[in-house]
């Protein structure tokens, strides 16, 4: 009989397992919510800098392809040897005319593609490339 | 009366029993401490994720400032008029250490700057208080004199790009196989720039090339052959 009251009444004796397992998870359902949000910004900071760095490695890569045009019609360019950034560098041809109806010679289609991590960017240009 | 002889019978019922009509000291002080911890872990969590989106903030604005250097470097290449020239000069620092000046001369309206009145740009590699380097815009008028051509160059001009280390510039001139060193006053204006260095926040090196259009116009050759028709050789470029 005492030991029933005890149990009914048990806020003055301490708290049960299901209090405890309850502010646990609570707690728990909190921390995960912060290291969601630290999760995030690591992340998106990562995004960030991938993206941007593909930008300006495009831009190198075509500005240096103004001054030496590729030679062949596909080039992979590892990581390891490019600083961090992998480069495929492919030359289809392109059918263009012109006003009078006559077939274009000559251009073809540079596509450079970079990838680095998760993230990859591409740039495309017309190229006269006999 | 009545209050003593309440404390003396609750102390007389002992702990043992928990008296209802409060908290021990103990009590208390085991819950506090246990807020303690909880509070003290929060606050790490929450230090680490406001430091992270600190870090990626501060990287971010780096990243801006380089694609805004870069845009426009590129660009004062791009738009070189064609009595501009490149030189690349090494002058000492505050340190006494070498520093690599980009010299684009007869370079009016680059960067951005139309009303300068001609004179030299110059892109100047600036040792900084805490270690770093910066690339700094510097402008030396037109006919100044070597003592003031001097004192431009070791002016502070405009910072373009703070917080980086081993600025580097190597160039691509035309009939030469590799990436040159060097780029002395009277030698040919390259093909390609390339600039590498290290940004503090970035974990890869940068390297970016810029490309600088040759001194003639190219001659559009093959855009207008009719097809069948051998195509021409290539205009000479002077």
């Amino acid at each position: 009989m005492n030991s029933d009251r005890l149990l009914i009444r048990t806020g003055h004796h301490g708290f049960t397992l299901v209090e405890v397992l309850l502010a646990l998870a609570v707690f728990a359902m909190a921390v995960v919510g912060l290291a969601k949000a630290l999760d995030t910004a690591l992340e998106s900071g990562l995004e960030v800098r991938q993206r941007s760095t593909l930008r300006a490695e495009l831009e190198s890569q075509l500005a240096y392809r103004m001054a030496f045009p590729l030679g062949q019609e596909k080039l992979i360019l590892e990581a390891k040897d490019n600083h961090g950034i992998r480069i495929e560098e492919t030359l289809t041809p392109y059918p263009l005319k012109n006003q009078q109806g006559n077939e274009i010679q000559n251009v073809k289609k540079l596509t450079i593609l970079a990838v680095m991590g998760s993230e990859s960017d591409s740039a495309s240009i017309l190229v006269n490339s006999p | 009366m009545t209050p003593s002889r309440d404390i003396m019978r609750s102390a007389r019922k002992g702990f043992g029993q928990n008296s209802r009509k409060g908290f021990t000291l103990v009590e208390v002080m085991i819950s506090l401490s246990i807020m303690a911890l909880l509070a003290a872990s929060v606050y790490a969590i929450v230090t680490s994720v406001i430091g992270a989106s600190r870090t990626a903030m501060d990287q971010q604005l780096t990243l801006r400032r380089l694609d805004a250097f870069l845009r426009v470097t590129r660009g004062a290449f791009l738009n070189l008029p064609p009595a501009g020239t490149i030189t690349l000069e090494i002058g000492r620092g505050r340190d006494g250490q070498a520093e690599q000046q980009l010299i684009l001369a007869k370079a009016q309206r680059l960067f951005g700057l139309p009303s300068l009145g001609g004179g030299s740009l110059v892109l100047a590699s600036q040792a900084q208080s805490d270690g770093t380097r910066s690339i700094n815009l510097l402008r030396i008028s037109p006919n100044a004199t070597d003592q003031e051509r001097a004192k431009s160059l070791a002016s502070p001009g405009i910072p373009l790009l703070p917080g980086l280390r081993k600025p580097h510039w190597t160039f691509r001139i035309p009939g030469q196989d590799d990436w040159q060193e060097e780029l002395p006053a009277g030698s040919p204006r390259p093909l390609l720039v390339r600039l590498q260095l290290q940004i503090d926040d970035l974990p890869n090196p940068v390297e970016a090339i810029f490309y600088v259009p040759p001194l003639a116009a190219v001659v559009p050759t093959l855009i207008s052959a009719p097809a069948g028709s051998t195509p021409p050789s290539p205009a000479p470029t002077r």
